[in-house]
């Protein structure tokens, strides 16, 4: 245990002299791969069972590896469930979230940052709250507006829901990257005659593009896993979306693992895309979020 | 519109002396984001607030005012105390485990090592599978007949762990899971909070021959402590929200073994059909929450305030 | 403090009567434009399977065939049903017609439902087996919430290759249901499954308790489900599981799902199951012991008792398409339709007249199943559809789990929950 927090910390690796600095890379080592075969191997255990034949999903005593290798779990859930569906719908719900955040976290952001507006603490203060809120608290009332409204089971409620409800951390995120930008270049902007929103589009958010990808990658994703809020404002495949689905698959006859997990592969298969093509803006925006909050 | 009022060219000093303008063009762009969240959220949280204070449910025409009884049946009934238990071990539990498991990995793995980028890759998946998929996935894993990790226990000669048919081991299953999602997010953080810290007072500690540990606790920490608190502040604000993982594995149970606050208010609402009692649960959830961040938020400021008076 | 809620409850009860009556008179007024060529009405029904969208749609397209009346529906599973239709009710929400749903939530749903009284002629009603009429009527006022489609009751199912190859027939007590049971559970292999979480852990603690003789309420809605033959029931509920182990150990897991799955897969040689397991069971893609299992009735003690509840239609109360709603409801409950149902699913039929027709029609083990059941079916019960009893359901659930999983014993389980049901039914003024 000794000697590894310093070396941690040294900017430099020091080559090994002695063995207790050998015993101590060997431990890293070991806590390196642990760390990430415990990380990924529940997921593996997914995808091992998204490929087994619905037979073998019980075997006793449990096989490691599937003794023949099937896509029938999602020929299933595009067959005999509206899979297709609620791919479809979570996909544009996820992309028309993250437009409308984008849209308007930015303006309210670049505001925050750099206005000094009576009442700004207190919006800050509220949004910090609102990420609070128990969903359950808000899903009667806000089923009877939207009830009222006529915004029920459709994919438009829904992308407000989200909105409004990723907005607090899409504002907070980007603020954080606004403040960090030098004041002169904006001068610089409106000494050019550039107008605010001008200015905003044409000179901040190129600056705090990793920002925006940032809170976009945020936004898609956590709009994409949500859960509880499409199960409250939906009822058919009109609007229904893929963890709503998932919840299908527990039926009164039995919970059908085999499909399920097929559409549980699915369901990671943005994350997926995400953490290897945008890893870098993701941890911008987990850290940024974090670090600087 | 009144972005044209700020364009005047080349008059920099109009801004200053102009400022009425600038205030309004500041409340226009701000106006759309906070106006959707406080259509789409004030409301309800209003009307669920004042009728956690009514009876709420189907079956009254009318909805008599009760003033605190909504909140405090939930103190004379059966389950709610569990509840309240549960909650709290499952908050302390699982901070405990991310933020001491979280650290430990991230400062091992802080130097440089071959095979650690992809490794940080990797790390990022869990953070961001659904929760969904995690409740659904670790209830597989984790079923006493056909699940895996029973079947390696057997396997080594261990016995069979009932993980979610036993009370005790019903919230500890739902405390894996959610430590497992989420412990990889603070060694990311972590990761990142230990590369922003300056050198010079670590190479001052080594040359003065101290040792790891004590340059862990008397350096490293006290510079990570912005970073573990804020941290801290985002898991438990997500601690006291959780429903999706618990729901879907254990819905609570066995009995309300391993119930929490915004279980039990999805079962008063959905099950007991008592909305009344569901958003009170909602709002002691929210206060419980909000008196940990303040203390949270007040500890650091504390401890500062009193090394500021030693020194 | 009582006589407040009981004035309050009768001011609401009779503004309620005369808002029906008025939307009666006001249906009547228009009712023969109502049901016009392009009429269109909104349902929200039950599916529970791949093969409920494709009987559905046949159904609608009959119906349009037949009345001209178009219904678009959306179809959610039992569960996800009944939270959706609670927050449409919260919101009062105009979006449906058409409800599908079931005694064992109607009533959470009394208020929100039409009155199917006026819809129905009383010579019609008297087809259905009294007790599903029974308890889908709102015992406050006699009024008819909903008209049922097919009746839900439970079935021994057993495994008759391995009975046979034990040497022994399916229990028709506790006490042979513990032998039996015992007899059978060995290596891997269990004797019966059984459900022990939510609602299905409640429905179980019912029939037990029936079965001991005990009941719900008294007259006066006094909570009695304590009693001796309450804490007997539990009792010998907990010790099938945790004292003769004749069950998988997980069971306390389990919901409807789960406990069928226990027999379908082939570890558990019984189950008690519904009518529609008889079709599922049956068949070769979703089951492993379709050639081997055979049924008998529900095991007794004191009592044969078991529940008797049903699947059925209810029309919204905000609905502006209440003639076509009946309609539509009629027609998914004539005896044709509910042979087609029984034909599909297996679903039995919640008309006497169309339980005695597909008995004379069907053979040998399938034709005493169903004759089984209908006995089964006229002596059931129901637990009790006083104001506050969903939140006496939730509690209930939790006392039977906590007993179940060895948290608390029977008696100080039940006790407890039934300090907390009379404080609920005070406060709903079911009991004063």
């Amino acid at each position: 245990m000794a000697g590894v927090t310093l070396e941690a910390t040294r900017p430099a690796p020091v080559r090994p002299r002695r063995t207790g600095a050998t015993v101590g890379l060997v431990a890293r080592y070991v806590v390196l791969v642990l760390t990430v075969l415990v990380s990924i191997f529940p997921l593996a255990w997914l995808l091992i069972t998204s490929l087994r034949t619905s037979d073998e999903l019980f075997a006793v005593p449990v096989r490691l590896l599937p003794s023949t290798v099937t896509l029938e779990q999602y020929v299933t859930v595009f067959t005999e469930y509206e899979m297709a569906d609620y791919v479809w719908n979570s996909i544009v719900v996820s992309l028309a979230t993250v437009a409308l955040v984008t849209v308007l976290a930015l303006p309210c952001a670049y505001v925050l940052a750099r206005f000094r507006l009576p009442g700004v603490k207190v919006v800050i203060t509220v949004l910090l709250i609102m990420r609070m809120i128990p969903v359950i608290a808000l899903a009667i009332p806000l089923f009877s507006v939207f009830s009222g409204i006529g915004l029920l089971d459709t994919v438009l409620g829904l992308v407000l829901t989200h909105a409004a409800s990723k907005l607090p951390v899409a504002i907070w995120l980007m603020m954080a990257f606004i403040q960090d930008l030098p004041k002169e270049i904006e001068e610089s902007a409106e000494i050019d005659g550039a107008g605010v929103l001008r200015k905003l589009v044409f000179v901040v958010a190129p600056l705090i593009g990793p920002g925006i990808a940032a809170s976009a990658v945020l936004t898609f994703l956590f709009t994409w896993n949500d859960l509880l809020l499409a199960l409250t404002l939906t009822s058919s495949e009109a609007a229904q979306t893929l963890p709503v689905g998932l919840t299908n698959f527990v039926t009164q006859f039995g919970i059908d693992w085999g499909p399920m997990s097929a559409a549980g592969v699915l369901m990671v298969v943005p994350t997926l895309l995400f953490v290897w093509f945008a890893q870098g803006y993701l941890v911008k925006g987990l850290v940024a979020g974090a670090v600087r909050g | 519109m009144a972005t044209s009022q700020m364009s005047r060219p080349r008059a920099p000093v109009a801004r200053r002396s102009r400022p009425a303008p600038k205030w309004l063009t500041g409340y226009a762009l701000a106006a759309p984001a906070i106006l959707l969240m406080l259509v789409i959220f004030l409301y309800p949280l209003g009307h669920s607030f004042v009728m956690s204070f009514f009876r709420w449910d189907l079956n009254s025409a009318e909805s008599p005012f009760l003033g605190l009884s909504n909140y405090t049946d939930l103190f004379t009934g059966t389950s709610f105390g569990q509840t309240l238990r549960n909650q709290v071990i499952f908050t302390v539990a699982s901070l405990v485990i991310e933020v001491v498991g979280g650290m430990a990995i991230a400062v091992l793995l802080s130097s440089k090592l071959r095979g650690l980028r992809p490794a940080r890759t990797l790390l990022l998946i869990p953070p961001m599978v659904a929760p969904a998929v995690v409740g659904l996935n670790f209830r597989w894993l984790f079923n006493e007949q056909y699940g895996l990790i029973d079947a390696v226990l057997v396997r080594l000669g261990l016995p069979a762990i009932p993980w979610l048919s036993d009370p005790a081991w019903a919230l500890v299953s739902v405390i894996i899971a959610s430590a497992w999602q989420n412990t990889p997010l603070l060694v990311l953080l972590f990761l990142a909070g230990l590369q922003a810290i300056p050198r010079e007072p670590l190479e001052a500690a080594a040359v003065d021959g101290a040792s790891a540990w004590r340059t862990f606790w008397a350096i490293v920490l006290p510079l990570m402590r912005p970073v573990v608190v804020i941290a801290m502040m985002i898991r438990i604000i997500d601690l006291f929200r959780t429903f999706d993982v618990v729901w879907l594995m254990t819905q609570g149970g066995p009995g309300n073994a391993s119930n929490l606050l915004t279980v039990e208010a999805y079962k008063l609402a959905f099950q007991s059909v008592d909305f009344g009692h569901a958003a009170a649960v909602s709002y002691v959830a929210l206060v419980l929450s909000l008196l940990v961040l303040a203390l949270l938020y007040g500890i650091p400021r504390l401890t500062s305030g009193r090394s500021a008076w030693q020194a | 403090m009582s006589s407040a809620l009981s004035r309050r409850r009768f001011l609401g009860g009779s503004m309620a009567l005369a808002a029906g009556a008025a939307a009666g008179s006001f249906l009547t007024a228009c009712g023969g434009g109502d049901s016009g060529g392009d009429t269109e009405i909104n349902a929200l029904l039950i599916t529970g399977g791949d093969r409920y969208p494709a009987y559905w749609e046949k159904v609608t397209s009959a119906f349009k065939a037949q009345t001209g009346i178009t219904v678009t529906y959306d179809l959610l599973q039992f569960t996800p049903l009944t939270s959706k239709e609670i927050t449409l009710a919260a919101a009062r929400s105009t979006q449906y017609d058409v409800y599908s749903t079931h005694t064992a939530q109607i009533g959470a749903f009394f208020p929100h439902f039409e009155p199917l009284n006026n819809h129905f002629d009383a010579a019609d009603l008297a087809d259905f087996f009294p007790v599903a009429i029974q308890y889908m009527t709102n015992p406050a006022n006699g009024e008819l919430a909903a008209i049922p489609r097919n009746m839900d009751s439970r079935t021994q199912y057993y495994r008759r290759d391995l009975y046979e190859a034990a040497g022994v027939q399916p229990a028709k007590t506790w006490e042979e249901l513990v032998t039996v049971g015992q007899q059978l559970t060995s290596g891997g292999q269990f004797g019966l499954v059984l459900p022990g979480q939510g609602d299905p852990a409640q429905r179980q603690f019912a029939d037990f308790l029936w079965q001991a003789g005990g009941d719900w309420l008294d007259q006066n809605n006094n909570v009695t489900f304590n009693s001796p033959a309450g804490v007997e029931a539990l009792t010998f509920y907990r010790d099938l599981i945790q004292e003769h182990r004749i069950t998988p150990s997980d069971v306390v897991t389990y919901q409807w799902n789960e406990n069928s799955a226990g027999f379908t897969n082939g570890t558990c040689a019984a189950v008690f199951d519904w009518p529609g397991a008889y079709a599922s069971f049956g068949d070769p893609a979703l089951s492993t012991v379709s050639d081997t299992f055979a049924t008998a009735p529900m095991p007794s003690h004191a009592t044969s008792a078991s529940c008797a509840i049903s699947h059925g239609l209810a029309i919204n109360k905000y609905s502006r398409n209440k003639d076509a709603a009946a309609q539509f409801l009629k027609f998914t409950v004539t005896p044709d339709a509910l042979v087609d149902q029984y034909a599909e699913f297996k679903n039995y039929p919640s008309r006497m007249s169309t339980a005695d027709q597909v008995i004379g029609q069907a053979q040998g083990m399938e034709q005493q199943w169903l004759s089984d059941l209908r006995t089964t079916i006229e002596n059931g019960k129901e637990w009790p559809k006083v104001p506050g009893f969903d939140k006496v359901s939730t509690v209930v659930q939790t006392a039977v789990q906590n007993a179940l999983s060895d948290q608390m014993s029977p008696q100080a389980a039940l006790d407890a929950a039934a300090a907390e049901c009379t404080r609920i039914l005070q406060q709903s003024g079911a009991l004063r």
